[in-house]
């Protein structure tokens, strides 16, 4: 049990600073780019477990654990609600042919990068109403709000506009809880995120039946 | 006992029971309607903080229920805007057992009330903007199934919300900040800009609005309708809550010069997309827009009497939805082709009537019962903003073009008085008598608006006398 927890604190700060940070840059493009579902899956698992991470600079190592237990909710819903429907890419259309790239991705990955300086320049300019956060914190939650509602705003597929929504409510929940760290609002996002999994998982389902 | 915590259970209860009865749709119905008769005598008669022998017992009606460190607290203000969200949904139960609606209708219907319930009682008032976002989910159940299979109105509304709902959380933090460090002005600036930003976007001002045309085309109508009646209303009781409480808010010039702007937004947009509708779904959903602008625009002139105003048009709205939803349900299918159309029109002249004349009030036409409160508003306007003034009236005007011109195009009136009126009659005589009952009410009403001004007033009451 000891060696147990000296592991979990000896493990949590070497994880949970930048290198975290550079998984939700890593992971969050995935997400918006691809539409390889295989990819996008295991691109939010990763993203959920650093992110998880990220959490335990802003809350008691225990609430950061709860936030784990949602987030693994949360990514179970998802993957059988993908597992239902087919694996794949999410429309007929193979977005690589060989090592040319579609207008449709070249697009996703140019407005990712602004979205993604935005991000940064926000923090940069220290000008976000969340003074207590840590600098890696601020970025890698504004680089999770950013994305999160870039995705909404170009993605068609229920799968994906509910990934935005998770995306964008793990950023702000990282700011928040710096802010107002008590269980019960903790616990309440977390029910708002697995019923936010529920209900995507809900619109999929009939998404797919229409589409066929 | 506590009574907030006793009204919020009975709707989720009797949600339990209707959704395991959910092949037999009157008796869903009769539950519902049951549980809001209910809930009405409750919220009506139950004397609160007292003691009182019902049935041989004492029974102590308490006002607040203390849960986990939060309470839901019931105001004596709260009673009039809760008989409206009662009646409201009694109206809208009654009317979808008469038409087609999504199976999960009923059950959500139920649990919307208990988080609206919810979303008025509880303290502090974060908590309020994370009910929203469980209610706008919920919601999704009710607008989308498998016969009703477009999802694009449903995911727009729940984005929509999802990104409007962080801004009010995070006023309630800097609020809270306040009450910490009450010399630091910045705090109650941001406090205010998130929770206008945040309202705003929950109110669908444009260009967040896109769901309610996607909704009223692609949805059951008497869905749509109750969405855009009774769910989007209970966000302007939120924020009607929040003008009571902090008076720093309500003495925010630039608060409400917001609300005049996005309801203004509404207006213009409404206006100019509402004319070039070619359906009956797309007109009623542009022409809510334009009626929600003016309750906006109503609420930011921060006056006692626009604040009765405002009261009164999302009233009329209500009883305008039921009355389109009514006759929509039947007339507007899945498959909305202009031959269906045509075709159900002539066979449904009773939900043919409803339908327009529950649109013609939306775009409030003289002698139907949205027409006094916008004349109200446009008279006020015409002496404080006469800009906005012309506005609202080019844009009312866009929307009475857009209903003649679309009457005229689907509605062949001689084919529908040939012996269709009878064999409907015989057909279905409950839908032709709640039909001609909610006809009348809207005719009625109109021409006699002073019963439902003095009724609707009162439910703004308490923040017109603050103003005052």
């Amino acid at each position: 049990m000891n060696s147990t927890s000296y592991i979990v604190e000896a493990f949590i700060p070497m994880w949970s600073g930048y290198l975290a940070v550079a998984a939700v840059f890593v992971t969050t493009p995935i997400l918006i780019v691809i539409d390889d579902r295989r990819l996008v899956v295991g691109a939010l698992a990763v993203l959920f477990l650093f992110v998880s991470l990220l959490f335990t600079n802003v809350l008691a190592t225990q609430i950061a654990g709860i936030k784990l237990i949602v987030y693994s909710i949360v990514w179970i819903i998802i993957f059988i609600c993908v597992q239902q429907n087919g694996w794949g890419y999410t429309d007929d259309s193979k977005e690589v042919y060989g090592l040319v790239l579609s207008a449709k991705i070249r697009f996703r990955i140019f407005a990712v990068i602004i979205v993604g300086l935005i991000g940064w320049q926000l923090v940069g300019k220290n000008s976000l109403p969340f003074p207590i956060v840590t600098e890696y914190v601020a970025l890698g939650a504004t680089q999770l709000v950013f994305q999160g509602l870039l995705l909404l705003a170009i993605a068609r597929q229920p799968l994906k506009i509910g990934l935005g929504i998770l995306v964008m409510f793990s950023g702000f929940g990282l700011l928040y809880s710096a802010v107002e760290p008590s269980l019960m609002v903790v616990g309440m996002l977390g029910v708002v995120d697995i019923a936010v999994a529920l209900v995507i998982c809900y619109l999929e389902l009939i998404w797919k039946t229409n589409t066929q | 006992m506590s009574l907030p915590m006793l009204m919020m259970s009975i709707p989720v209860l009797t949600g339990v029971l209707v959704y395991n009865l959910r092949r037999w749709i009157w008796v869903q119905a009769t539950l519902v309607c049951g549980a809001m008769l209910i809930l009405l005598v409750l919220v009506l008669q139950a004397p609160v903080d007292q003691l009182v022998v019902l049935a041989g017992r004492d029974i102590h009606f308490r006002s607040s229920w203390e849960i986990l460190g939060r309470s839901f607290v019931l105001l004596p203000n709260d009673r009039y805007i809760l008989t409206f969200i009662f009646v409201s949904v009694l109206g809208f139960a009654l009317g979808g057992a008469m038409v087609s609606v999504t199976i999960l209708f009923y059950p959500v219907v139920l649990s919307l009330v208990s988080i609206i319930m919810a979303i008025m009682f509880v303290q502090p008032f974060i908590y309020a903007a994370l009910f929203i976002q469980i209610g706008a989910v919920i919601c999704v159940f009710m607008i989308v199934d498998y016969k009703y299979s477009q999802v694009a109105g449903a995911l727009r509304y729940l984005a929509f919300v999802s990104i409007g709902v962080p801004f009010i959380l995070m006023a309630g933090w800097q609020i809270e900040m306040y009450q910490i460090r009450p010399d630091d002005a910045t705090l109650l600036k941001q406090a205010s800009l998130m929770l206008g930003v945040g309202v705003l976007i929950l109110l669908a001002v444009v260009p967040f609005h896109s769901w309610m045309p996607i909704m009223a085309r692609k949805s059951p109508p008497i869905v749509t309708a109750f969405m855009i009646g009774v769910v989007h209303a209970a966000i302007v009781f939120f924020l009607i809550d929040m003008l009571v409480q902090y008076d720093w808010l309500r003495n925010n010039p630039q608060f409400f010069f917001a609300f005049r702007i996005g309801g203004m937004l509404m207006i213009f947009a409404g206006g100019l997309f509402v004319i070039s509708q070619r359906s009956f779904g797309g007109l009623m959903g542009y022409s809510a827009l334009i009626d929600w602008g003016c309750t906006l625009v109503a609420i930011g002139l921060r006056l006692p009497d626009s604040l009765g105003v405002a009261a009164m048009i999302i009233c009329a709205r209500v009883i305008t939805l039921v009355a389109w939803g009514l006759g929509a349900g039947c007339i507007l299918g899945v498959n909305n082709s202009s031959d269906d159309v045509r075709l159900k029109i002539a066979r449904h002249p009773f939900a043919t009537l409803s339908m327009i004349v529950g649109g013609l009030s939306l775009a409030a036409i003289p002698c139907t019962v949205g027409f006094p409160a916008r004349w109200a508003l446009l008279k006020m306007l015409a002496r404080i903003h006469p800009d906005y003034a012309i506005v609202l009236l080019v844009s009312g005007l866009c929307a009475w073009v857009g209903y003649i011109r679309l009457i005229t195009e689907m509605i062949d009136f001689s084919s529908i008085m040939s012996g269709e009126l009878y064999r409907t009659m015989l057909k279905n005589p409950a839908r032709m008598v709640l039909s001609v009952f909610i006809v009348a009410s809207v005719i009625i009403v109109g021409l006699v608006p002073q019963w439902l001004y003095s009724k609707a007033s009162i439910m703004f009451e308490h923040i017109a006398i603050i103003l005052v």
